[in-house]
């Protein structure tokens, strides 16, 4: 009967343990959606989120082009192809958030650009940009 | 020694203040979050169905279709000075503010536009993770629409039966357009005040 | 997968029906097994001798807030798809006032009347018969009262909205609310409980 008392006085108990841990688990889960869209999407408002040719240019060390659908590119600038359906990778996402500057998307379709830019944006993906 | 045994309130108010505890501190879903399987909207996001062609929205006004719902995401002046008949204007700018739910998730299938495929885009990835999976982009926004649905003509000799029944699509919804934007300003505003009204009458109810 | 489920899937009529006959049996057993098919238990509320309905509905309305907000957190309920009821202003208090003398007087509120009707109370027969009464004439006289049925109108409103605070914030503090409205609320229990006896004696 001891053993049934602790059992009933220790569940509430291990009812929060459980919750913080997933609360835990999703707090530090980097591949998820991050709250409030409208904070992660407010570079798209005033087109923050566009950079031309020109200023990757001046600064080519500290992007990283990401081809989106193997597309020539006018740059003539280094750039790695990522297939978007392949974007979301693990490997592919530890490489954009490890990445210490900006993140250029190229694509041949400015659809595809804006959505992924969006999808990765939302995800928490700082210092994210389309190119013009 | 006797043990003092925790009453079944106790343990329920301390669950309840624990939690209540652990939600007060953790980033909850405030009002627009996305959520769901990011996998998931990559693949809505990829599929080629959820573009429309600036002829398919153009067929669907010249019909009537009650199916479709263009939300043009410009500006109001860019609206006001030329839009598209019965579509509603909600600036992107003001996307996540609006009531989402009775613009998205009400029967029809919302198409949106902008005057590229930038902020319609945009758009549909936000609306996709917010749980409205009924939403379409039309390509190439309104460049593209005045490109192809209004600006172009038929060039050729010999005209098939399908290009036939395109153009005449075209040029039906032309005249559609350039009346509905030469009313004043004015009857345009009045004219989406009560599509709204209608909009958002709800089923049912007393009325 | 995401609820509300009938949001993703378009049930069919028979499927919604269901679901809202097996909630109603949920609903209808709680409420009985709580005791609340006896009026003196309700009405006890306004006198303070007995504050079990407080407690219930109010610990009922503080566990569903907590679910579906960790529900929301965890993406299995997706809150902006689930109603809201809209404010008016004028109705809420209206309705409440009249609700609130129609609950004192009858010893029931509407689901707790039919509650009492299922176990055979006449008492309940007739305030249901009265309550589907009201709302017959409510309908009837609906064009005559609708300015005032729909004035001052807020729209889908929350409270965390309004005080401009979270919706975890507003939880954690209707939980502590709550705690000192059930720890008052037996306060009143202990000096108001002896009436319960004469309340009792005459009837």
């Amino acid at each position: 009967m001891m053993k049934k008392m602790q059992t009933n006085e220790i569940f509430p108990g291990v009812l929060i343990l459980l919750l913080g841990i997933a609360v835990l688990i999703k707090l530090i889960n980097p591949n998820d959606f991050q709250p409030n869209a409208e904070r992660w999407s407010s570079a798209s408002f005033d087109g923050l989120n566009i950079i031309d040719a020109e200023e990757i240019s001046e600064n080519r060390g500290s992007f990283k082009i990401i081809n989106l659908d193997n597309s020539s590119s006018d740059l003539s600038l280094e750039s790695i192809t990522i297939p978007a359906s392949e974007i979301l990778e693990k490997q592919n996402l530890k490489e954009i958030r490890e990445f210490k500057g900006s993140i250029v998307l190229i694509s041949e379709d400015k659809a595809l650009t804006s959505r992924i830019w969006m999808l990765l944006s939302q995800m928490g993906i700082r210092n994210l940009y389309i190119l013009e | 020694m006797r043990m003092q045994t925790i009453t079944s309130r106790t343990k329920i108010t301390f669950l309840l203040v624990v939690s209540a505890l652990i939600l007060a501190f953790i980033p909850t879903n405030e009002k627009y979050s996305m959520h769901g399987n990011p996998h998931r909207i990559l693949k809505r996001a990829l599929d080629q169905q959820s573009c429309l062609s600036p002829d398919q929205v153009a067929k669907a006004v010249a019909g009537g279709d009650s199916t479709i719902r263009i939300i043009d995401l410009r500006s109001k002046s860019d609206f006001l000075k030329y839009s598209i008949p019965g579509s509603i204007n909600i600036p992107y700018s003001g996307f996540l503010k609006s009531d989402l739910e009775s613009l998205l998730n009400s029967g029809p299938d919302a198409v949106f536009i902008s005057d590229d495929d930038r902020e319609a885009n945009y758009a549909f990835v936000l609306a996709q993770g917010l749980g409205y999976h009924e939403c379409r982009v039309m390509k190439g926004g309104m460049n593209e629409w005045n490109r192809i649905v209004m600006n172009s003509s038929f060039f050729g000799e010999r005209i098939s039966a399908r290009e036939n029944a395109l153009f005449e699509t075209r040029y039906k919804v032309r005249n559609m357009v350039n009346e509905f934007n030469s009313l004043p300003d004015s009857l345009k505003i009045k004219y989406q005040a009560i599509r709204e009204i209608e909009r958002k009458k709800l089923d049912g109810g007393c009325e | 997968m995401v609820a509300p489920l009938s949001s993703m899937f378009a049930f069919p009529e028979w499927l919604d029906l269901s679901i809202a006959f097996a909630i109603g049996i949920g609903f209808g057993f709680v409420l009985e097994q709580a005791g609340f098919s006896s009026s003196r238990k309700l009405a006890g509320m306004f006198y303070g001798y007995d504050t079990t309905v407080l407690k219930v509905f109010f610990t009922a309305a503080i566990v569903a807030l907590i679910g579906s907000q960790f529900l929301s957190y965890f993406g299995l309920l997706n809150l902006n798809l689930v109603f809201v009821n809209e404010y008016y202003v004028t109705s809420a208090i209206t309705g409440g006032i009249i609700m609130g003398a129609g609950f004192i007087m009858g010893g029931f509120c509407p689901g707790t009347g039919v509650s009492a009707l299922s176990i055979g109370k006449i008492d309940a027969l007739f305030y249901v018969l009265g309550g589907l009464t009201g709302a017959f004439l409510f309908a009837e006289t609906y064009p005559y009262i609708q300015q005032l049925a729909e004035a001052r109108y807020r729209g889908p409103v929350k409270i965390n909205d309004v005080f401009g605070i979270s919706s975890g914030l507003f939880t954690l503090l209707l939980v502590i609310a709550a705690v000192f409205m059930f720890w008052f609320a037996e306060l009143a229990e202990k000096k108001f409980g002896g009436n319960s006896n004469s309340v009792e004696k005459a009837a």
